[in-house]
């Protein structure tokens, strides 16, 4: 028996009520990320991205549809690594505490929680940093600490909604680097949401791409380009190609509906 | 100019021997009335002529303000986060907490009196109702503040409601909790003098009064000098703590 893959969404549908009427946000997705599997979902902004990241971490109930963590349609909450675009690091609590509040909300003993939080620091290159308060880090360098304490919550299954979206392009470029780095090394499972079409192909296996909302499947892109992928990668006649083909899905939705 | 390092301690003291050097000179030229405006020598004299028995009502009036703002701060402090927490119960106090500010202070105390007598009761609640209010806004105001995204990210986690309050809102709220205790310290030698004036037999405010009614202009000065390191003090007392309890807070600015 083959064991289910990390994330499998079905026919997933959200609305929203509204004073003015009931608002359609995601209207029948479905998408799967298998083990080990990076997964990229490039849409416009405001398409509905964040709103199926909340319903696969648990933080909102869908309309209909089903949302299979593991194989598991029941339990979402505390299942994955979720990381929000804002680093969100607690100022109160030093950057070695911040990465082992995911293991203390799951009633870890705040010891071990932090012992953990020390190893996966040094792995991410934060060894130094345990210590320090998170105002005293750069903005990569928070960043980096984010997606250690998400990695650190995530049981290998990383929900990342645009983390490197509020980066400048040079420190981006770097990151996405070594999230690739990190992610080869850890073997997680990796949902990735963006709305950058280099940075979806750069790092995906696999592209979904979204319809402006209600969101949809435009269509899914198999990105076979060898890894690891450097950032010459992007300037490859085979990268061109997959970016033509997501481009013009993502313009034919522009102009299509408009 | 100087050495900047020192300027923040030395201006301000700078500042205070100039204005009673002026004051003492104006004083001995004018020849006023020390029964009116004793000059800055009379009062330092004044307050070594009787240092025990300043002492002993100092530390009166002192254990009035600490316990009181114990009192207070401690009631405050779970009203805010009652008040913070419960939509409910923010809608149903919260103005009434805004309203009760504007009650005086000194008509409560005399009531106080009424019921309590000329014991230490009176004057720890009049320190108690003049130090709650503030501390409760404050605190209510640091629990309403609280990121929803940091919630959402702790319950993505599973993190139970117990353990966010514990992780994320408390936390949060603390330095809202200490700017309000800062005020109240302030105002809690307020409350005290308040208290004895109404009704007492030791402490500073009712040595106040007793030296008043005798024109004792250079004692009534030392006294509220006296008062003045009082209050002082103790909110001095208050930043350290916030500087023990928060110091992430604390470096911030």
């Amino acid at each position: 028996m083959t064991a289910p893959p990390r994330i499998d969404v079905r026919a997933l549908r959200k609305s929203f009520p509204t004073p003015k009427g009931t608002i359609e946000v995601l209207d029948g997705i479905d998408l799967i990320v298998e083990r080990r599997q990076f997964v990229t979902l490039l849409g416009p902004s405001g398409c509905g991205k964040s709103t199926m990241f909340d319903i696969v971490a648990g933080l909102e109930e869908s309309s209909s549809g089903e949302v299979l963590i593991d194989g598991d349609p029941e339990r979402r909450a505390g299942r994955c690594g979720y990381m929000p675009q804002r680093d969100l690091l607690m100022p109160w609590k030093t950057v070695g505490d911040n990465v082992a509040v995911g293991r203390v909300a799951k009633g870890i003993p705040r010891h071990q929680a932090r012992s953990e939080a020390v190893g996966v620091l040094s792995r991410f290159g934060l060894g130094d940093f345990a210590g320090l308060y998170p105002r005293m880090l750069s903005g990569g360098m928070r960043q980096r600490a984010a997606l250690a304490r998400t990695y650190l919550a995530g049981n290998d299954l990383l929900l990342l909604d645009e983390p490197f979206g509020g980066l400048d392009s040079l420190t981006r470029l770097r990151m996405q680097s070594w999230l690739l780095d990190v992610w080869r090394e850890t073997e997680s499972a990796v949902m990735f949401v963006t709305h950058d079409v280099d940075e979806a192909i750069r790092l995906g296996d696999r592209v979904y791409v979204l319809t402006e909302r209600p969101a949809s499947v435009a269509v899914v892109i198999d990105v076979d380009l060898p890894r690891p992928r450097p950032y010459e990668t992007v300037l490859s006649p085979q990268f061109a190609q997959l970016k033509a083909i997501a481009l013009q899905h993502l313009h034919t939705e522009a102009t299509g509906n408009g | 100019m100087g050495d900047h390092r020192l300027a923040p301690v030395a201006a301000p003291i700078g500042f205070a021997v100039a204005v009673l050097v002026l004051w003492q000179v104006v004083a001995q030229v004018t020849g006023a009335d020390p029964r009116i405006i004793p000059a800055p020598l009379d009062v330092g004299t004044a307050l070594l002529r009787q240092p025990g028995l300043l002492l002993g009502h100092a530390t009166v009036t002192a254990a009035e303000m600490v316990l009181g703002f114990a009192m207070g701060a401690a009631l405050g402090a779970l009203i805010g986060v009652i008040v913070g927490s419960w939509v409910l119960a923010r809608r149903a106090l919260y103005p009434w907490l805004v309203a009760s500010q504007t009650i005086p202070i000194p008509a409560v105390a005399a009531v106080l009196v009424i019921w309590f007598g000329f014991s230490i009761l009176p004057k720890l609640f009049v320190v108690a109702l003049i130090t709650l209010f503030p501390v409760a806004v404050a605190t209510a105001d640091g629990f309403a503040s609280v990121d929803n995204d940091l919630v959402r990210l702790m319950r993505s986690f599973g993190a139970d409601e117990r353990t966010i309050t514990r992780e994320v809102r408390i936390p949060a709220a603390l330095p809202f909790v200490f700017s309000g205790a800062k005020v109240a310290a302030a105002l809690a030698v307020l409350g005290a003098v308040f208290g004895e004036w109404v009704g007492a037999r030791a402490g500073l405010g009712y040595l106040l009064l007793l030296e008043q009614r005798a024109l004792d202009t250079d004692e009534v000065f030392a006294i509220i000098a006296v008062l003045s390191l009082l209050g002082i003090g103790f909110v001095a007392l208050v930043s350290l703590l916030e500087r023990l309890v928060i110091p992430w807070h604390v470096q911030h600015r």
